[in-house]
């Protein structure tokens, strides 16, 4: 019995290694600054809005680094990882196409636009499992409450 | 595998509420007072569970044991996965409280599914291998089901959900080998070293 025990033991360590090292799994939205964007106009002066922008890294001219549409000023923006040229294509879907290379240097590259600090779930967890704790108890309380009750 | 909010179209949220509250009735109809330890220790397995996560490709899985909480619960399932749902939606902001019904039954029908498929061979089993082979099964049941409905409920949404369900289930795929590999160790692991929590069990009475 004393092996069949110790061979709990690394199924348990391997659980809260796992877990310790878990990544949020909730999605959460956060505020940046900064990022390197496009503007684009008709040439009357109008802003293509809604248009699909393709933004090309600089070592991978076939494959987009990013995808998406012009807001509805025209403005479309990214966050480049490394220096180099990168490559912005907007299509509006009716003919109308423009291309924009941007060179960015060492400097300009954007580091993580905000460090998001990992969220300590422990404390929540733990709050979690005291709440099912609370809840089955209440649940045992009550059921055992209604057997005597039927008894009676 | 859980939905967010604002996903899934409203009649397949009252749908899912229906059913899950339905689910959830039979499952409280079935517990009995010997279950209720067994249920909360299950509950609190399931809530924890989601901190485990599974690597896959540029996104991460977590462990989802129903299946395992299938073959241990049976119909009790559905209310266990209701509580540890709730709780995960308002601690961790997991799914929505909105889109409750949908994510448990979701989880909760392929646990039904896994009980009354498999549970009747699990107790037969007399050898481990066979109960590993139970178990391994249990987990992938759990995890393929729950992409179905996944699916299901995308599908029945709109059109434009196809791609989405597409997408889905490939990332899902290692989630559902880690899942069968770990419930066959874990049913194997208490068929040796506590066999009563496997062979006592929620039927609907």
């Amino acid at each position: 019995m004393k092996n069949k025990a110790l061979g709990i033991l690394p199924a348990a360590l391997a659980f809260v290694v796992l877990s310790s090292n878990a990544q949020a799994h909730g999605v959460v939205a956060h505020t940046v600054e900064g990022g390197v964007g496009v503007r684009v106009e008709y040439d009357s002066g109008h802003p293509v809005a809604h248009a699909e922008a393709r933004i090309f890294a600089p070592e991978m001219p076939e494959e987009p680094y990013q995808s998406g549409f012009t807001d509805v000023k025209g403005f479309f923006m990214f966050f480049p990882s490394k220096p180099g040229e990168w490559r912005i294509e907007i299509d509006d879907g009716m003919g109308h196409r423009a291309v924009k290379s941007i060179l960015m240097d060492e400097e300009s590259v954007l580091q993580d636009a905000v460090t998001v600090p990992s969220r300590n779930r422990w404390k929540e967890t733990v709050m979690g499992l005291l709440v099912i704790i609370a809840l089955f108890s209440i649940l045992a309380f009550w059921m055992s409450r209604t057997r005597i009750n039927e008894k009676a | 595998m859980h939905i967010s909010e604002g996903i899934l179209s409203t009649p397949v949220l009252a749908g899912g509420g229906v059913i899950a509250a339905a689910g959830v009735y039979v499952g409280l109809r079935s517990l009995n007072d010997e279950d209720i330890p067994k249920t909360a220790m299950m509950t609190a397995v399931f809530f924890t569970a989601s901190l485990v996560q599974v690597p896959a490709g540029p996104v991460s899985m977590h462990l989802v044991l129903n299946g395992l909480m299938g073959l241990l619960l049976g119909w009790s399932a559905f209310p266990s996965i209701l509580i540890a749902l709730t709780l995960q939606a308002v601690i961790f902001r997991y799914g929505g409280l909105t889109v409750l019904g949908v994510n448990t039954l979701i989880m909760a029908c392929p646990a039904v599914l896994v009980h009354i498929l498999l549970s009747p061979f699990l107790r037969m089993a007399q050898s481990r291998a066979r109960v590993l082979v139970v178990g391994a099964c249990a987990g992938l049941l759990g995890i393929a089901g729950g992409m179905a409905f996944v699916a299901l409920a995308f599908v029945l949404t709109g059109r434009s959900m196809y791609g989405v369900a597409g997408l889905f289930v490939v990332t899902h795929i290692p989630v559902l080998l880690v899942e069968g590999v770990f419930t066959a160790a874990m049913v194997s692991f208490l068929w040796r070293m506590k066999p009563e929590l496997i062979e006592s069990r929620s039927y609907v009475t």
